[in-house]
């Protein structure tokens, strides 16, 4: 297995996790000291502590919560990664102040990220979909008044 | 199949030509007939070559000195991802209907295009930063504003 070959493995083991919620693993796949560039998560602790806490919110407002890697393709330390998220808001996001409404979520990110010698992850570009996201929540309106 | 290095020469020329140099002209030769626009800008727009440099246009009618400038390039020959500056003056107005504001944007977006056999790109992915953008153009909605 090349370097790429194998960071890419440490990206969908991840992923793979973060679907299973289960953690204990964490440490062989991303770096404690993880620099995550992720506009609008500039408060969240970004360790193992703060991921975690983050992928078990995410469940407690979508408890059916998935994601699937559409594509994920890597050249020397970088690995890209296109993820499909659905969900249904069942469970609220009081940190946004959006009550349980039964919204169907349907949202992609796309991830670079950068591996270190032993294929940690150690930095992450992300850009989610997020006005999609709002609109989808019932939480904002479609620009234009689309 | 190009490259890593050839890919990534296609990607530079594109942002070069379309949005710094506002060169439509080579979008229409570099996106191949068949073309799948995964990410339109705006609800309601179309996924084909067409509805892609139209989206292009938009783009470049919302801001008359738009910058795009390359942070990262990441190539397996048949897909280069882009991660971009994008920055300007909100002259045009940020989405259809939506008047100027005159006030400066400056976010980063990811890219992801697929490059046929022969050099041209066949689909697009991409997310921009957009909610940055709204907090710096002011048009952000507020708690209580909402619905």
């Amino acid at each position: 297995m090349s370097d790429v070959e194998r960071n890419i493995d440490v990206v969908r083991r991840l992923e793979d996790a973060y679907n299973r919620r289960e953690y204990s693993h964490l440490g062989e796949l991303i770096r404690d000291d993880l620099i995550a560039h992720t506009p609008g998560s500039e408060q969240v602790p970004q360790n193992h502590e703060g991921l975690t806490a983050n992928n078990e919110g995410a469940y407690s407002a979508f408890p059916d919560k998935r994601t699937e890697i559409l594509d994920v393709f890597g050249e020397g330390d970088r690995v890209v990664a296109r993820i499909h998220n659905t969900g249904t808001n069942t469970g609220g996001l009081p940190w946004l102040g959006i009550p349980a409404n039964d919204a169907k979520v349907d949202l992609e990110w796309v991830q670079i990220s950068r591996h270190e010698a032993d294929g940690k992850i150690a930095e992450t570009w992300t850009q989610m979909e997020v006005p999609k996201l709002m609109m989808q929540l019932g939480a904002m309106q479609a620009p234009g008044g689309m | 199949m190009a490259t890593p290095e050839e890919a990534k020469e296609i990607a530079r020329r594109f942002i070069d030509e379309v949005f710094n140099k506002r060169n439509l002209k080579h979008a229409e030769e570099v996106l191949s007939e068949g073309f799948t626009e995964h990410s339109p800008p705006f609800p309601g727009m179309g996924n084909d070559k067409a509805s892609a440099i139209e989206g292009f246009r938009l783009l470049l009618d919302s801001s008359d000195d738009l910058r795009v400038e390359i942070v990262d390039l990441v190539s397996d020959g048949g897909r280069i991802a882009i991660r971009g500056r994008y920055s300007g003056t909100d002259t045009g107005g940020s989405a259809p209907g939506v008047p100027p504001t005159g006030k400066r944007f400056d976010i980063e977006g990811i890219d992801v295009a697929v490059l046929g056999d022969d050099g041209r790109f066949v689909e697009h992915y991409g997310i921009a930063d957009v909610m940055t953008a709204m907090g710096q153009l002011g048009l952000m909605p507020g708690p209580g504003d909402q619905g």
